[in-house]
Formats: C-alpha cells, structure tokens, sequence
C-alpha cells in the first residue's frame, strides 16, 4: 500500500472577474474546478493539458500561492493531517518548508539585481538557520547536488546561461529540505540539449533525497518520461488519472486520445492515425454545460450536453470522467477507499 | 581575489556604462563644479551676500568684482554661490520628499491593488489635474513663503510623476517569478516589497529624482521671480534675477540678470544630463 | 542545371557588427530546395537557422553583413518555363526583392500575436498584402480573401474578415497569418517556428493545413523548427544546424536511419519519445551549454560537446562528407582522419 502525501478533494479556484471603479463582481474565471486527486509519497505526478486548462493554478493553489475558493487539500506530514487551506501563519511557514516549488521562466526566478548568495541566503535565514557557517554549508551543498561550483555563489544570475539558472533555481528549492517539490514547466524554457540535463537531474534528486514531484507541463511526452501516473486536465476539470503506462497504451478519455495522437513523434513512419480536434478550447468564463469537452469531442452525444461526467474508476487506478464509462463504478474521493495497486 | 572581482562586476559595470556616456559625464563635471562652489562660497570669495557697499553700485564685472555688483552694491559672484546654497537645498530635497511620498503610496497601490489602489490613483490624479500654481498659492498663503514652506509645497505636489511610475512598475514586477519565489518561501509582504520589488523598480526613479532636482529648482526660481517663493533677504537664484526685473536692468545691467541666469541654465542642464545617463545606466532589463 | 530546384543557396555567410566586433552568425551554408517539398531546418536556439532565412529574404537589419557565392531562386513563369533571380545581387529594398518577398516567396513568423496588427480587421490586412502586388478592386480582393480563409479552414469566413485579431484564438490567428503569407499564390513559404507558441492540439491542425498545402498545392515549404516529432512527420528533406553551421544534411529518411552527426544522434537522443521510454531508461544528454557565437574559436564547433570528439577536431576546418547519395556529413569522423568508435 502506498502511502498517501496529499489527497485533495474538490479543489477549487474561481478568479473572480470585477468592473467598474467600485469592482461590481460580473462573472468568474474558473480556473480550477473540482479537481480530485490523491498523490502518494515518493511518486511524480504528471499533470498535463494545454494552456488555460488550470495546471498552473493547481499547482499555485497546492503552493498556496493562490488561496482556493473552495475544496480541501489534506496535507498527510509526519502522522499529522491537516488541511492547508486552514493553516495559521505558523503552519504555513512549517508547511512552505515541507513543500517547494519549480518555476517555469528560469530567467526571471532569480532577481536579477542580488548575488546567488543573496538569494539563497533570504530562505535559509527566515526557516531559522541563524548559523552563517551552517547556512554557507547548506548552500555549498545544494549547489553540489545540481553539479554547479559553489564558488559561483558570489556572482550575478546574468553570468549563468538557462540551463545553470534552473539547476540554481531547483538547488534553492533544495535549501529547505522539502519533501514535495510542485514544478511547473521546469524545462518548457530551455533549449532541447539543456532540457535532458535537467529532467535527468530531477529524476537523480529525486532517488536520492525521496521526493514527491508534482510535475506540471504541457508536453505530454516530457511528462511521460518524468512521471509515474499522470492527471489530464482541460479546462480546469480532470479528465482522466491514470499510471502513465496505461494512459498510453489505453487512454479512455476521447481528449486524452486526442491529445496523445497530437504529439509529434520523433521517429520516422511512427505516423498514426491522428485525430485533429475540431475548434478551440471553450472559455472558462463561459464553459460549456455538461462535459466541458463537448464542443470538440467526436465522440459527443445529447447526454454529454446536458450532464457533466462524473469520475469513474475503470480499472485499478485508473479513473476517468466520461459518459462513455457510465457503466463503470464511480470512483471513491477519498484516499482511503480507493484501491492503490 | 578572484572573489573580489566577480562581487564587484555590476557596479563595475554600470560605472564604466556611465562613464562612456559623454554627456553625461559633462553633467556630472559642471553640476559638481558649480556645487563645489556653493558649498566652499566662504572659501572662494570674501565678501558676504547681503553685504551693502553704497560706494559700488551696479559695476559691471571687474577683478575685485568677477561678476560686478547690483543696485545696492553687492557682489553678484558671492550672491550666485551663497545663493545656490538654498537653490540647491530646496531642490534636493523637495525632490528627495516627492520621490520618497511616491515610492511609498505607489509601493502601496501596486503591491495590494483592489479598492486602496484605486482611491490613490483617484487622490493622485486630483494632485495632477489641480493647477499646481493655484496649490501652491493656496499653500503659501496658508503657511506663508520661506524655504521651509517651499520644500513642503514641492514635496507635497511633486509625488505623483514617481508614483505612477512605481505602481506600474510594482504591478509588472509583483508578477515576475523571483517574486513568487520569495512568496513561495513565505516571506513576509514587507520583505517581498522592500527586498525584492522595491531594488528593481528604483532605477527610473533614481533618474526622475534627479531630473526632479532641476525642475524644483526652476521652480524656486519661478516663484521666487514673482515674489511668491523665498523672502527676499535670503538670497536664492530666483531671488537674483527677482531683482533683474525692470526694462532699465535689463537694457543697462546685463550681468544681472545674465550671468545667474547662465549659471542656472548651467547647472539644470548638468542635472539633466546625469539624470539621462542613470537612467540608461540602472536599467535592469539590460542586464 | 536541377528543373526540379527553387532555390539553391551557395557559401552563405552572414555576421554581425557588434560591440564585441563583427560574429560570424551563418557560416558557409549550401542547401537546395527541392520544388514542392518539405525541407526541414533543425537546430537549438542561437544555430543560425531563423537568421539564415531571413539572409535569404533580406530582413536582417543594417549591422548584418551577408556574403554568398550565389543565393538563386528559380522563378517559374505561367507558361511553366524556369529562369533563376540572382538575389545576391538585390539590395534590400530593391524593387525586385520586394517583387519577390510576398510574391513568390513568403514568410510565416512564430508568434502570431505579433504578426498582426491589432487596431486593423483582419480581412484588410489580407487584402492590404494582396492589393500591394495586384491592381484589383476592394471587392474582388475581399472576395479572394473569403475564399482563401475557406481554403485554410476559418469558419464562416464572411463574417470573420470583419473581426479584429482580439477576437481570434492563437490557433485561428496563425491561420490568418498564413492567410497574408498565401494570398499571393507565393511558390515558397519559410515557415519559422509558426507553431511553437500554439498548442499541441492546434499544432496539428496547422501542421496539417501545412502538408495539404504542399501535398494539393504544389507549394514549397522550409520549414524552420527545433521540435525533431514535426521533422519526422512532415518533412521530406533535413538540414541540421549548429553554431552556425549545417552539420548534417540529407532526406529525412536517411536523417532519421542513420543520424550520422554526434550532434543530431545526440539531439535525437535527448528528447523522449512519447510511449517508447523504457521503466529506468534515461536520455542521452549533450554535456555543457551551447557556446555563445563570439567564444567560438577554431574548429569543430561542436567539438567540446562531442562525445567522439578525436585530436583532429579541435583546430581547421571539417570538410562535408557524403556517406550515402544525399546525405551530407561534416566530422572527421567520415574522411578517413579518425577511425569511427
């Protein structure tokens, strides 16, 4: 049995839309819409979809960058649960430390005005290392494990190239000694030689320090490699969770299919049948009523007009929201009650 | 050693930027000349400002009197020195005042947005579209003329230009990923906007302060000119030419009115230039 | 000389005057394109290939030096006879470059919010490019423009020219771009990176809509690109670049057999195929970064990269080799001076 790390239930986040100088609210933006998911330790999560589908935001709202409008997100840390959406500052602080973040844009996550030693140093002294020895020691580490000399932490981020800076950017999310780390796009930024340097990193630190990523991106094929069951969203609703093998070899859901034929495969007669959608992706001030993939599904019927899929588990682990498996039993929200492999 | 080197490289950097700018480098040499002279006025000439000599009425300029002497006998040259002293003074700090009321509301309105950026973009925009010449005749008349009054004037109506500037700087840069780094960590809001916002929205306002600095002092001249600024016993740059009005100054006593003049155009331009040259130089997107 | 040949490039060369001195950019590029074919330019950012086409068409600014032994493009007349256009001998504005930019040969940029201007409707700025090289009237130009939005599948196209760009999602924006490149019947598009701001599933209707124009069409299409997965799919020839060079040129049929270059076995290595990764397997990677031009000394450029990299690689120049009918090598590794590992 795996052991469960996060399990969030109904996530949610609407960016409210206001007008006028008195901000009058006239409609929401929603971003994330009841998003049900359990993460065990030690795994990587992919999450996958393509712009405007919500992972960003996911991602934030785990990060508690973003406060959510509604939904829990149980936090499972040293025998303790807590739901962190409810934490005091002090739990946030303790909990900031348990779990760090990968940004996308390399180039601009370091302030470009401090020496690496400046931004390294800031975390480190707020998570109470007051020690200037021990926080030297810590940074030389860090910058070891990402194989950069820890003599550079005297210099500028300018005299890095993108590769370097999200290696530094991965090392300082290091310092505290995380147990999650939320990525986002870490490589979508860098150039194909320099994305492989990194992946294999992530993959190596992960091994050695027995992390958990959560690894958002919009290359399916970066995701597949990197993960080990991957979360498919589009316009802020899941549409499939399943082993990243069997999402493959299997996709249930009409956009996973969709998604996973429009990846273009670097080898030569590869060429299967594609299936091109229809149109673009519907607004997400205005979705669609019920599946929010109908406007472009081959697959519509009236059903999936009138009625939004609920999540349903065809296989161990493998859960989808489709009219098409209407059949299948509805998969368990809680963590508890879903059967782990 | 080679530690040393790589700490210093931006300042370095930036300082070599800024010395092959020749016209700013122009700048900086007559604006430092003529403040070196303000302040060492009682080491470079003897006589006093206010010092009457009945006996040497409107000479023109001679060797005991470089810059000759007005309708009262003084010495021009040490009325030029003594009172680019509090020309000087009003500027810089008014200017320092507006930029620092700026910084502080427009940190605020980017930073936190909603409802209390919106009420100090309304408040700015009132300061803006008010007559600053009826403000300032208002406040003068409230608290009465004097250099003290004149800085606060200046303060209190020259923050909006470095306001805008550093909201909408703000609301870029509070998106920027080192920005959310820091939040990701749970810095604290006060560390987030002083630590890692505020350094890299300060160049342009590194630059309009110190363009500000010649612009109050044209101010003061302005005001001063028309009676409404410093009083006329200190003497001032707007104080001196005050006393070149009249067609008969003008036609008979040229260096009156001319050399101060000369000397402030100078010295704003000088201004001007440096603050051109910072500006190129302390962009932070050219990094 | 080939019939079948559209435009043949000869010894471009094309540097920078910068502060740092004048950088070589483009050194010494031949290539051919073959009359209604794909041919693919692959390399990582800073290799040369957006700045080699636009040497090509003159859109470089006025720091660029351009040299070359000849840059011919054939122009086919109605009556089907061929007669090439010397462009090497064209100034930048000339009236004859302007003849042929648009005309005959056209150019698809990569970011399509860019491309267009926001305060125009988009049926005027297809018509503006059409009216610039034919004398018609408003309607008739506006009747062709509604039909080559039908022809590039923009739905209801009667009304949609009377849209602003704001009112297009990236995916029809792009095809509206394509539209202004198309309108004058040009023989030969450069398309550089047109879909890399898009997403997967609107990469593929606009690949798509790339090969239908070539394969109904006739037209000839360079399609620039880092992304190996388009390369497989749609081209029928490949050049790759690196640091200014093209390293390896060929079909893509012999490209992807055999990648005979480190670099392009390497690059196709380095990024993971989606489906096709082994439990455990890691990429290959390509060790540093990619130099910047100006450190660039004598040579091989790739030769500090190169995990084959022999004595010979690191001073003179590496002469280009065939190793099969058409596809062209330059390394040591094929000119007898070091023995193949």
């Amino acid at each position: 049995m795996k052991e469960v790390l996060f399990d969030i239930r109904h996530l949610q986040k609407y960016f409210p839309i206001r007008k006028g100088f008195l901000k009058k609210h006239v409609g929401d933006v929603k971003a994330v819409d009841d998003v049900n998911v359990t993460v065990y330790k030690n795994e990587t999560l992919g999450i996958v979809g393509e712009s405007g589908c919500g992972k960003t935001t996911f991602g934030k709202s785990i990060m508690l960058l973003e406060n959510p409008t509604g939904g829990e997100v149980i936090f499972h840390d040293e025998g303790k649960e807590k739901d962190i959406t409810k934490l005091d500052a002090q739990e946030q602080l303790h909990f900031r430390k348990r779990v760090q973040m990968v940004f996308q844009d390399p180039y601009n996550a370091l302030n470009p005005l401090k020496k690496i030693i400046e931004s390294f140093e800031g975390p480190l002294k707020l998570h109470g290392i007051r020690d200037k020895a021990e926080r030297e020691e810590i940074m030389r580490e860090v910058l070891r494990v990402v194989n950069i000399n820890p003599d550079y932490l005297y210099r500028y981020p300018h005299e890095f190239s993108g590769g370097q800076r999200q290696r530094l950017c991965i090392a300082r999310a290091l310092e505290v000694n995380p147990e999650v780390l939320v990525c986002d796009e870490p490589v979508s930024a860098l150039d194909v030689s320099i994305q492989a340097q990194v992946l294999n990193l992530m993959k190596q630190i992960q091994r050695e320090r027995q992390l958990t990523y959560l690894f958002i991106a919009h290359d399916l094929s970066v995701v597949q490699y990197m993960s080990d069951r991957i979360m498919v969203m589009y316009l802020g609703n899941v549409m499939e969770i399943a082993d990243s093998r069997s999402l493959y070899d299997r996709p249930a859901h009409p956009y996973t299919e969709a998604l996973l034929s429009a990846i273009p495969v670097p080898v030569r007669g590869a060429k299967k049948q594609r299936i091109i959608l229809e149109g673009d992706v519907a607004s997400p001030i205005n979705k669609p009523a019920g599946c929010v993939f109908h406007t472009r599904c081959r697959k519509c019927t009236e059903r999936c007009r009138r009625e939004a899929p609920v999540m349903r588990e065809i296989a161990p682990g493998h859960q989808v929201a489709c009219h098409l498996y209407d059949d299948a039993a509805p998969a368990a929200v809680a963590a508890g009650e879903e059967q782990a492999e | 050693m080679e530690k040393k080197q790589i700490t210093s490289s931006l300042w370095k950097r930036n300082l070599r930027k800024f010395f092959n700018n020749k016209l700013a480098v122009l700048g900086l040499a007559i604006m430092l000349v003529i403040l070196f002279c303000c302040i060492a006025a009682p080491l470079i000439t003897d006589y006093l400002p206010n010092a009457i000599n009945l006996k040497e009425l409107t000479q023109a300029p001679q060797s005991g009197h470089l810059f000759g002497t007005d309708k009262q006998g003084r010495d021009v040259f040490s009325r030029v020195l003594y009172g680019g002293r509090t020309s000087i003074l009003i500027g810089v700090i008014s200017s320092l005042m507006g930029s620092f009321i700026g910084v502080a509301l427009g940190a605020i309105a980017g930073y936190f947005g909603g409802i209390i950026d919106a009420i100090l973009v309304r408040i700015s925009e009132i300061f803006s579209t008010f007559p600053q010449l009826i403000l300032i005749l208002v406040l003068v008349s409230i608290i009465g003329p004097g250099v003290f009054s004149l800085i606060v004037i200046f303060g209190v109506t020259g923050w909006m230009t470095t306001f805008r500037m550093i909201r909408t700087e703000f609301i870029t840069l509070r998106e920027e990923t080192y920005v959310q780094v820091a939040r990701a960590f749970g810095m604290s809001k006060r560390t987030i906007m002083f630590r890692e916002i505020l350094p890299n929205a300060f160049s342009p306002v590194i630059a309009a302060t110190t363009i500000n600095v010649a612009g109050f002092i044209l101010s003061e001249a302005g005001l001063s000119f028309i009676g409404l600024g410093v009083p006329s016993g200190t003497p001032t740059w707007g104080n001196i030419l005050n006393a070149a009005k009249g067609v008969d100054v003008i036609t008979n006593f040229w260096w009156l009115w001319l050399i101060p003049g000369i000397v402030l155009s100078l010295f704003i331009l000088g201004v001007n230039f440096v603050g051109d040259g910072l500006r190129d130089v302390l962009d932070p997107k050219q990094l | 000389m080939d019939e079948n040949i559209i435009l043949r490039v000869r010894k471009l060369n094309t540097s920078f005057k910068t502060e740092d001195g004048v950088i070589p950019i483009v050194k010494d590029v031949d290539f051919d394109v073959k009359r209604g074919t794909i041919l693919a330019v692959v390399g990582e950012s800073g290799c040369g290939k957006s700045v080699t086409m636009n040497s090509v068409c003159r859109l470089l600014g006025k720091n660029a030096q351009i040299e070359a032994e000849a840059i011919d493009y054939m122009q086919q007349e109605e009556d089907g006879s061929v007669h090439p256009v010397h462009m090497k001998d064209l100034t930048n504005t000339s009236k004859e470059m302007r003849a042929l930019r648009g005309k005959e040969i056209s150019m698809i940029f990569q970011d399509p919010m860019s491309s267009l201007n926001p305060v125009y409707k988009v049926g005027r700025q297809v018509m503006e490019a059409l009216l610039q090289h034919q004398k018609m009237s408003k309607q008739e130009a506006m009747a062709q423009v509604i039909e080559m939005f039908k022809k590039l599948g923009i739905p209801d196209p009667e009304n949609r020219v009377n849209n602003y760009p704001f009112e297009f999602s990236g995916g029809m924006k792009q095809r509206v771009v394509i539209a202004i490149a198309m309108i004058n019947n040009p023989q030969l598009l450069i398309a550089d990176e047109p879909t890399t701001a898009l997403d997967v599933t609107i990469q593929a209707q606009i690949m798509e809509l790339m090969v239908r124009l070539k394969e109904e069409q006739q037209k000839t299409i360079i399609l620039i690109t880092h992304n190996m997965g388009l390369v497989a799919e749609t081209a029928d020839e490949v050049a790759v670049m690196y640091m200014g060079r093209v390293v390896e040129s060929g079909t893509a049929d012999q490209i992807f057999a055999y990648p005979a270059h480190p670099y392009t076995d390497a690059l196709m290595r380095s990024v993971p195929v989606l489906g096709a990764m082994e439990d455990g397997k890691e990429l290959a990677t390509i060790p540093g970064q990619t130099p910047n031009p100006k450190d660039v000394t004598d040579g091989c450029e790739f030769a500090n990269r190169c995990d084959k990299c022999m004595d010979c690689c690191k001073t003179g120049l590496v002469g280009n080799h065939e190793v099969e009918p058409g596809h062209f090598v330059r390394c040591h590794l094929f000119d007898g001076k070091g023995v193949r590992s």
